[in-house]
C-alpha cells in the first residue's frame, strides 16, 4: 500500500469497519428483538471470528506469551497467509517470555529447510527475546536484501525496526526513503520521527489521525503528545571545559591517542596519527629518545632498538585504530603517518583474505552449516567487508575484490547447486555483482548478472 | 619472639637440596645421612616402600627397572614410570614430591618446622606444563602454598644479595645443571637485582658429559673386546647405565686427580658374553671429549652477551651454579672466554636452593602457617607492612593500630641507637606512615616507640620489627611469553617474559568462522602458546580454550567479539575464560595440554620428512645461485645429525632424548620455513614481471581507458611490493594484473578461435558432452562465418560445462600463487 | 601496545624523571598501604578521572618502570593532563525517545 494513500485507505477501512459493526449489532440487536436468536448467535459467531483471532493475538496471547496458542490461532485466523502468521505470532509470544530454549526448539523444527525472508524474521525476533538487539537487528533489516517478497515478512521487520529506532530514540533511522511496507504502527512512528528530527514534517491533526487508526493507542499517547508539542528551544551547546594548557606537543599527541583510543571516531584517529607523525617524524626524536635509553641504563645498542621498538609500537597502535575506526585510509607516504598506512592495509587485507580463504576452505570441503547460519555468515563476511576494505577506499576495494569473488563466487554456486538455499544464494550473488560493478571488473559483472537473473524459486 | 624461617627448595635433575633463612642467615639443611645434598633419585621396591636420596640411588645399578631418575625433563609431559615390582606406575610430579617430602622431613628432623609455605626453584626455561607439575608435586608433598623462582634469579640472590657494589653491575650465571643449562643475564642497579635476559639450552646438561664419556668408555670397551654397545639397541641399555654410573663416578674423581681407573665390581653382561671393564681415563681425554659441549654452552652465552651489545669482558662477575661446574677445566674455559673472574666462595650445589630460601622471605613466605607471635604483652595490637629484606636503605613502613583509640604518634628507634625517625602522626582510624634507615649488608632492629596525645609511652605489640638490608627481586617473573595463537599464525602477546606474577589481561578477539550451536564438530579453538617466536606453530601449545558448538546458547558468527582474558598466579598456573558478548556466554573450559608426545616412529617420519625438504631447497637454492639460502641452511645439517643420534637414543627407550630430539626438530622446521621463504621470491618475483609485461601488452591493444589507468596504479603498487620484498602484497597486484589481462584479452577478436581450441581439448571432462559438442560445432561455425560475439557466446557456455577449476585458473583469479 | 589504560607514572604518583629506588619505596609503600585499607592509596587520578588502584597494578607499575626499555615507552606516553582537558561528548538523550516501546507494544521481553 503506497504511504500517500496509506493515511486516506486505513481510515476509509476503519470507516468502514465501524460501520459494518454497526450495522451488524443493529441487525443482532433486531434479530433478538424478533427472538431469531439462533440467526443472533451465528451473526455475532461470524464476526468475532472475523475480529476476534486479531485482538485475541495482540492484547492478549502474545502480550502473555503463550506461544503455543499464538501458533494456532495465527494458523487458523482468517489471515491470507495463515502458516506465516502462526510462526510470527508465536516467535512474538516466545521473544515476550524471553524466548525460552525449548520454546524456542519447537517453533525453529516446524520451519522450512530453505532460508526465506520468513524463517530470517523467526529467529531476528527469537534473538531479540535473547535481549540480542544487535542480532536481532542485523536479521530482520537484512530482511531487504533477499529476492523473497514475503509481505508479512517485510511488515514484520519493518514494525520491529521502528520500534527499535524509536527506544534508542534513533529517529533518523525511520525518515528518508522507507524500505518497508507501512502498517499503523510504523505510520505513526515515521510520523513522529519527522517531527522529531524536523524533516517535512506532517500537521499535528494529520500526526492524530495516524495514532487513531495505529494499534496500541495507550501505549502511544504519551510520544504523540510530545511529538504534538512545540520543540524546546535547543540547550546551549556545553561550552569546552577548559582543562590545563597543553603546551608540550608529546602531552598533546598523548591526549588525542587516548581521545582516539576512547572513542575511535575517524576525526580522531586522523589527530591522533598526524600528531604523534609531527614528533616521530623529528629527526632529532631518535638520537634523544636513544639517549635517553642509555641515561636508564640500556646498552647503546639496546637504546637503539628500545628507541625503534617504540616507533614499532606506535605505529601498531594507530594502525590497530585506523582499521578499527572504519576510516579511509590515508595516501601511502613517508614517515610514521605513512607506516601507519601500510600496516593498517596489511591488516585489513591480510584479515579479509583469512576469513575468506578459511570460508573457501569450508565450502571445498563441504562443511555445511545449518542454513541460517550460513545467512548469517554472510552477513557477517559482508559486514566486515563493508567496515574495513570498502571504508579503507577504492584502493583497497580493487586489490580486496578478485579474492572476495573467488571466495563468495564458489559460495553463491554451492549453495545454488548443492544446498538449494537459493535465497542465500541469490543474496551473495547479488551482492558480488554491486561490487563488479564498483571496481570495473566487467566479467565479474556479466558472471553474476547472468546468476542474478535466474528466478528464485520462492513459495 | 622465635624468628621467621624461609624455605628453599632447590628440585634438582640429579640432586636436590633445601636451605632455610632466618631473617639474617642462610642455612643448607643436611639429610639424614649428612649430605648437603640428595639424590633424586626414587625407589620403590615390591612392598611399596619408598626410599630417596643416597639410598635409593645405590639400587640404580642392582634394581634399574624398580629405581627412578632424571624425571625431572620429563615433567609435564604425562609419560609414567612403571616400578614393576610393586606394580606402581608414577608421574613425574609424584616422584618429585616423595624428594620434596622427604626434603621437608629433614627441615623437620633439624628444625622442628614443620614447612607449610616455600619457594621452589625452576629452570629458567621452564614452560607452562611443567611449571604446573612442579606445583602439583609440591601439593602433593602437602605444602600449603608455594612460589616458584627461576633457578638463575635464585642463584644470583644467594650470589649477591649482600653484594659490595652498589651501584649497577651486570653479572652472568652459569648454571650447568644434570639436565639443562641456563645462561642468565643480570643486572644489579641500586640493590634491585634485574634478569636482562636469558637463554639456554632445555637438553644440555652434565647428564650429556656424562654420556659423552660413556660412549668413549663403551668405545674403548669395543676396541677391547669387540662388542659395539648401542644405545639405540634397549638390550643394551643395563650394560650401558652401569657403564654410566662408572663414568659418573670417574668424572668427578677426575676433578681432583689428573687419572682414573673405570672398574666394575661385575663383569658387564652383553649378548650373552660376560666383559671385564677395567679401563683408564685420563683427565685430558675427559676435556677433549667435553670440550664440545663446553664450546656449546659457551655459544650460549656469548650469543646472549651479543644479544644484548656486551662483549666478552664486560661482565663483573659470573657465578657458577650445577654440580658439572665443579670441573676444573670447564671453570677455566669459563674464565678464559668470557674474561670474567668466576664469584668465589659459593657451593654450586647448593646456591639455587639457598637463593630460593633468600626470595622466600623478600615476598614474605614465611615457612610456618601461623608465624610465631610473641608472647602476648599487652600492648596495642598494630598491623604492620614493611620489607623483610630492603635493597633500598630508607624503606616505609605502613601501619595500622587495632581498636578504637590507638595512640598519638609514632617513632622508630634503630636498637644501635644510631637513628631515630621524626615523630609520625597517627590518623583517626589508627594509620600512620613512616620512614626508617638500615645499616647497610646487615640487619636492623628497630623499637617503636608510641606516645599518646600527652606524650606518655604506650606499649605496642610487637614492640620491634626487623629488617635486612640485601639485594632484592620484586615479584616473580614469568619465564616465557605467553599468548593467544591467531587464525594467521600470529602470536597475540597476553604477557611479556618477565612480567611480574600475578598477572592477568584480556584482548578482544575476532572470530573468523561461524560456529553453529548443537552442531558436534564444530568447535571454535583459542589456542595459548609459550614462546617468543613470531610464529605460533613454533612455540609451544601449553592449552586451548575450546568454544564448542554443543554448548553454545546460539551462533557465534564469523567476525564475532571474543574477549579472551588469562590469568597467572603466583605460581604459574594458568586461568583462561572467553566472552562471546553477542550471545552473552562465558568460556571456560581449558584443555590443559601436555608437552606433546615424542614417539621414535614419528620422531624418525619427522626426520626423513626433514631430509627431503632440505634436499630440495637445498637443490633449488644451488640452482638458482641463491647464497643467502645456502647460509641459512648451514646449521640445519648439524642439527639433523643431532637429531638423530637422540632419535636412535629415543628407539632406545630414553623418553628424554625423545624430547630432546622433537624440540631439534622444531628448530629444523623454523629454518627451513624461513629458505623456503627466501627461495620462492625469486620464482615469484619472475613471475610478476613477466605478468606485468603480458599484461602492459594486452591492455595496451585492447582494454578501455580505465583498465590502462588502473593497470598504472597496479604496476606501480606491483614494483612497490617488489621493492619492499612483501610476498603477500605482491600476489594481491599479481592478481589484479591477471585480471586485467584477461579482461583485456576477451576483447580481441583473435584470442577465442584459441581459447574454444583450449576447451575443445578438454571436452571429455565436461559434465554434458553431447551438449558440449553441439557447443563447439556452433563455436566452430561462428569463427568461420567471422561472428565473432556467437563464438563469444558459445565458447562461455561451454566453459560453463567444464570443471570449474579450469576456468578459474584461466581467468588468473588464484594463480597458485600467495 | 604502547599505550596502556594505566599510567604507571600516575599508578605510582610518581614523577616521570624520579629513580628507580624512588619508585621501589613509593611502590612498596603502597602496596603496605593497600595491604592494610589505607582509604587514601585506594584511587589515583588517572587520566579521564580517578581510577581505582589494586596491588596488582601496583606491581605491573612497578615491574614496567624497572625494566628500562619499557620505562623508556612509559615515559613517551605519561604525563598527560588528566580529564579535564578533553571533555566527554555529553550522553545526548535524544528528545522524545520512547523506551520501552518494544516491549510495551507486545514485541520485547517484559521487562
Amino acid at each position: 500500500m503506497p504511504r500517500r494513500w496509506f493515511l486516506a485507505i486505513r481510515l476509509a477501512l476503519a470507516v468502514l469497519e465501524v460501520t459494518v459493526a454497526l450495522i451488524a449489532a443493529a441487525v443482532v440487536a433486531a434479530l433478538v428483538i424478533i427472538d431469531a436468536w439462533v440467526l443472533a448467535l451465528l451473526l455475532v459467531g461470524v464476526m468475532g471470528w472475523l475480529v476476534f483471532p486479531h485482538l485475541a493475538l495482540e492484547y492478549l496471547v502474545i502480550p502473555r506469551g503463550a506461544y503455543r496458542l499464538a501458533a494456532a490461532l495465527g494458523r487458523r485466523g482468517p489471515y491470507a497467509d495463515g502458516a506465516r502468521t502462526g510462526w510470527f505470532a508465536a516467535a512474538r509470544a516466545l521473544a515476550r517470555a524471553g524466548a525460552p530454549a525449548d520454546g524456542a526448539a519447537w517453533l525453529l523444527a516446524q520451519l522450512p529447510e530453505r532460508v526465506d525472508a520468513a524463517v530470517i524474521a523467526v529467529h531476528g525476533v527469537l534473538a531479540a527475546g535473547r535481549d540480542d538487539r544487535a542480532e536481532a537487528r542485523r536479521l530482520l533489516a537484512s530482511i531487504a536484501d533477499t529476492v523473497d517478497p514475503c509481505p508479512s515478512a517485510r511488515a514484520l521487520a519493518g514494525t520491529w525496526l521502528a520500534l527499535d529506532a524509536a527506544e534508542r530514540g534513533a529517529w533518523d533511522e525511520l525518515t528518508g526513503e522507507a524500505r518497508w511496507p507501512a502498517t499503523p504502527l510504523t505510520f505513526l512512528l515515521e510520523a513522529v520521527a519527522a517531527r522529531a528530527t524536523g524533516a517535512k514534517a506532517p500537521s499535528a491533526v494529520n500526526l492524530w489521525l495516524r495514532w487513531a487508526i495505529a494499534p496500541h493507542r495507550r501505549a502511544t499517547l504519551p510520544l504523540v503528545r510530545a511529538a504534538t508539542r512545540p520543540a524546546p528551544p535547543a540547550p546551549p551547546a556545553p561550552a569546552p571545559v577548559a582543562g590545563p594548557a597543553v603546551d608540550d606537543a608529546r602531552a598533546a599527541a598523548v591526549v588525542a591517542l587516548r581521545q582516539a583510543q576512547a572513542d575511535r571516531r575517524p576525526a580522531d584517529v586522523a589527530t591522533a596519527v598526524t600528531a604523534w607523525a609531527a614528533i616521530v617524524d623529528e629527526p632529532a626524536w631518535l638520537p634523544t629518545q636513544q639517549a635517553r635509553g642509555e641515561a636508564l641504563g640500556l646498552a647503546p645498542d639496546q637504546a637503539a632498538l628500545a628507541a625503534t621498538a617504540m616507533v614499532e609500537a606506535l605505529t601498531a597502535q594507530l594502525a590497530e585504530l585506523v582499521v578499527a575506526a572504519h576510516a579511509p585510509l590515508p595516501a601511502p607516504g613517508p614517515g610514521l603517518a605513512g607506516a601507519v598506512t601500510a600496516r593498517a592495509r596489511a591488516r585489513i587485507l591480510d584479515g579479509v583474505e583469512l576469513e575468506l580463504g578459511l570460508l573457501h576452505r569450508r565450502i571445498a570441503a563441504d562443511q555445511a552449516l545449518p542454513p541460517i547460519d550460513e545467512w548469517r555468515e554472510f552477513l557477517a563476511v559482508r559486514q566486515r567487508y563493508h567496515d574495513t576494505v570498502l571504508a579503507g577506499g577504492a584502493e583497497l576495494a580493487q586489490v580486496a575484490f578478485p579474492r572476495a569473488n573467488s571466495a563468495l563466487g564458489d559460495w553463491a554456486v554451492w549453495m545454488w547447486n548443492q544446498r538449494r538455499q537459493h535465497v542465500v544464494s541469490h543474496a551473495i550473488t547479488s551482492w558480488l555483482y554491486l561490487q563488479a560493478q564498483a571496481v570495473g571488473d566487467a566479467a565479474a559483472v556479466e558472471h553474476h548478472g547472468a546468476n542474478r537473473a535466474l528466478r528464485v524459486p520462492t513459495t | 619472639m622465635a624468628k621467621s624461617l624461609f624455605a628453599g627448595f632447590d628440585l634438582g635433575t640429579t640432586n636436590s637440596a633445601v636451605a632455610v633463612f632466618d631473617g639474617e642467615h642462610t642455612e643448607v639443611i643436611r639429610n639424614a645421612a649428612g649430605g648437603a645434598v640428595t639424590p633424586s633419585v626414587v625407589r620403590i621396591d615390591k612392598n611399596g616402600r619408598v626410599t630417596v636420596g643416597q639410598r635409593a640411588r645405590r639400587f640404580l645399578e642392582d634394581d634399574p627397572d624398580n629405581t627412578a631418575s632424571e624425571w625431572k625433563r620429563l615433567m609435564g609431559t604425562g609419560t609414567t614410570r612403571a616400578f614393576p615390582a610393586a606394580g606402581l606406575a608414577k608421574k613425574p610430579e609424584e616422584l618429585s614430591a616423595e624428594i620434596l617430602r622427604a626434603l621437608r622431613a629433614d627441615v623437620a628432623d633439624q628444625l622442628g618446622v614443620e614447612v607449610e609455605r616455600a619457594v621452589i626453584s625452576v629452570p629458567a626455561l621452564f614452560e607452562l606444563p611443567q611449571s604446573a607439575a612442579t606445583s602439583e608435586a609440591a601439593r602433593l608433598a602437602g605444602f600449603a602454598r608455594v612460589e616458584l623462582l627461576q633457578e638463575p634469579i635464585a642463584s644470583a640472590l644467594a650470589a649477591g644479595w649482600r653484594a659490595d657494589d652498589d651501584g649497577t653491575a651486570t653479572w652472568l650465571v652459569y648454571d650447568l645443571g644434570g639436565g639443562t643449562f641456563d645462561a642468565s643475564l643480570l643486572e644489579t642497579r641500586d640493590g634491585l637485582l634485574r634478569v636482562v635476559a636469558h637463554d639456554g639450552d632445555n637438553f644440555l646438561g652434565g647428564r650429556d658429559f656424562d654420556w659423552a664419556i660413556t660412549e668413549h668408555l663403551a668405545a674403548e670397551l669395543g676396541r677391547a673386546t669387540g662388542v659395539t654397545l648401542e644405545r639405540r639397541n634397549p638390550a643394551h641399555a643395563g650394560a650401558l647405565r652401569l657403564l654410566r654410573l662408572a663414568a659418573e663416578d670417574a668424572k668427578i674423581e677426575l676433578s681432583r686427580a689428573t687419572t682414573a681407573q673405570v672398574v666394575l665390581a661385575r663383569p658387564l653382561v652383553v649378548d650373552d658374553r660376560q666383559l671385564e671393564v677395567d679401563l683408564t681415563l685420563a683427565r685430558a681425554t675427559v676435556e677433549a671429549i667435553t670440550a664440545p659441549l663446553i664450546e656449546r654452552s659457551l655459544e650460549v652465552c656469548l650469543r646472549l652477551l651479543a644479544g644484548h651489545g656486551l662483549g666478552p669482558g664486560r661482565l663483573a662477575r659470573v657465578v657458577m651454579v650445577g654440580g658439572p661446574t665443579i670441573m676444573p677445566h670447564l671453570r677455566q674455559a669459563v674464565a678464559a672466554r668470557l674474561e670474567a673472574g668466576l664469584a668465589e666462595g659459593f657451593d654450586p650445589m647448593t646456591l639455587v636452593a639457598q637463593g630460593a630460601a633468600l626470595y622466600a622471605a623478600t615476598t614474605g613466605l614465611d615457612g610456618r602457617a601461623t608465624p610465631a607471635t610473641a608472647v602476648p604483652s599487652g600492648g596495642v595490637k598494630v598491623w604492620l607492612q614493611y620489607p623483610p629484606v630492603s635493597a633500598d636503605l630508607t624503606p616505609h613502613v605502613v601501619g595500622r593500630f587495632v581498636g578504637a583509640s590507638p595512640p598519638a604518634r609514632l617513632r622508630l628507634e634503630r636498637t644501635d641507637g644510631g637513628w631515630q625517625s621524626p615523630d609520625a602522626t597517627v590518623a583517626a582510624d589508627g594509620a600512620f606512615v613512616t620512614l626508617t634507615s638500615l645499616v647497610p649488608r646487615a640487619a636492623s632492629t628497630f623499637t617503636l616507640v608510641a606516645t599518646d596525645a600527652d606524650g606518655a609511652r604506650v606499649a605496642v605489640e610487637p614492640a620491634t620489627i626487623t629488617i635486612v638490608a640485601g639485594l632484592t627481586i620484586s615479584d616473580p617473573p614469568l619465564s616465557r611469553t605467553i599468548g593467544v595463537a591467531l587464525a594467521s599464525d600470529h602470536v597475540q602477546v597476553y604477557f611479556e617474559r618477565g612480567a611480574p606474577l600475578p598477572t592477568r589481561r584480556t584482548f578482544t578477539h575476532t572470530t573468523v568462522e561461524t560456529i553453529a550451536p548443537g552442531v558436534a564438530d564444530s568447535v571454535l579453538r583459542i589456542p595459548i602458546v609459550q614462546g617468543e617466536l613470531e610464529h605460533a606453530h613454533l612455540c609451544r601449545l601449553v592449552g586451548t580454550l575450546e568454544l564448542r558448538g554443543a554448548e553454545l546458547r546460539a551462533t557465534i558468527p564469523t567476525g564475532s567479539a571474543v574477549e579472551v582474558t588469562i590469568e597467572l598466579d603466583r605460581a604459574g598456573c594458568l586461568t583462561a575464560r572467553a566472552h562471546v558478548a553477542a550471545i552473552a556466554q562465558v568460556f571456560e573450559h581449558v584443555a590443559h595440554l601436555l608437552v606433546p608426545d615424542a614417539a621414535p616412529a614419528a620422531l624418525d617420519a619427522a626426520l626423513a620428512d626433514q631430509r627431503k625438504h632440505l634436499a630440495a631447497v637445498r637443490t633449488d637454492a644451488f640452482r638458482h645461485g641463491l647464497r643467502a639460502v645456502l647460509d641459512k641452511l648451514g646449521t640445519v645439517e648439524t642439527l639433523l645429525a643431532t637429531a638423530e643420534h637422540d632419535i636412535d637414543a629415543a628407539h632406545g627407550g630414553d623418553a628424554d632424548a625423545a624430547q630432546k630430539a622433537r624440540r631439534t626438530l622444531l628448530e629444523v622446521d623454523a629454518i627451513l620455513a624461513d629458505a623456503d621463504l627466501a627461495r620462492s621470491w625469486p620464482e615469484l618475483d619472475q613471475e610478476a614481471q613477466a605478468a606485468a609485461i603480458a599484461a602492459t601488452g594486452a591492455v595496451a591493444s585492447h582494454g578501455t581507458a580505465a583498465e590502462r589507468r588502473l593497470l598504472d596504479e597496479v604496476l606501480a603498487a606491483l614494483e612497490r611490493a617488489r621493492r619492499a620484498r612483501d610476498p603477500a602484497e605482491l600476489g594481491r597486484q599479481l592478481r589484479l594484473v591477471n585480471r586485467l589481462r584477461t579482461a583485456a584479452r576477451e576483447r580481441d577478436p583473435d584470442i577465442w578461435p584459441l581459447y574454444l581450441e583450449h576447451a575443445a581439448s578438454s571436452i571429455h571432462e565436461a559434465s554434458d558432452l553431447p551438449a558440449a559438442q553441439r557447443l563447439v560445432t556452433t563455436a566452430r561455425a561462428a569463427a568461420a562465418a567471422g561472428d565473432h560475439d556467437g563464438l563469444r557466446r558459445a565458447v562461455k557456455a561451454l566453459w560453463t560445462m567444464l570443471p570449474i577449476d579450469a576456468e578459474t585458473r584461466r581467468m588468473g583469479f588464484d594463480s597458485g600463487v600467495r | 601496545m604502547i599505550l596502556d589504560a594505566d599510567d604507571p607514572f600516575a599508578v605510582l604518583g610518581v614523577a616521570v624523571t624520579s629513580t628507580p629506588r624512588e619508585i621501589e619505596r613509593e611502590a612498596q609503600k603502597l602496596l603496605g598501604m593497600l595491604e592494610l585499607g589505607f582509604a587514601d592509596a585506594a584511587s589515583y587520578p588517572g587520566p579521564g578521572g580517578p581510577r581505582p588502584r589494586t596491588a596488582d597494578a601496583v606491581r605491573a607499575a612497578a615491574a614496567t618502570l624497572r625494566d628500562p626499555r619499557r620505562r623508556l615507552a612509559a615515559e613517551l606516553t605519561a604525563g598527560a593532563p588528566t580529564a579535564a582537558s578533553t571533555p566527554a561528548a555529553p550522553p545526548t538523550t535524544p528528545r522524545l525517545a520512547w523506551p520501552g516501546a518494544l516491549a510495551r507494544t507486545g514485541w520485547g521481553p517484559r521487562r
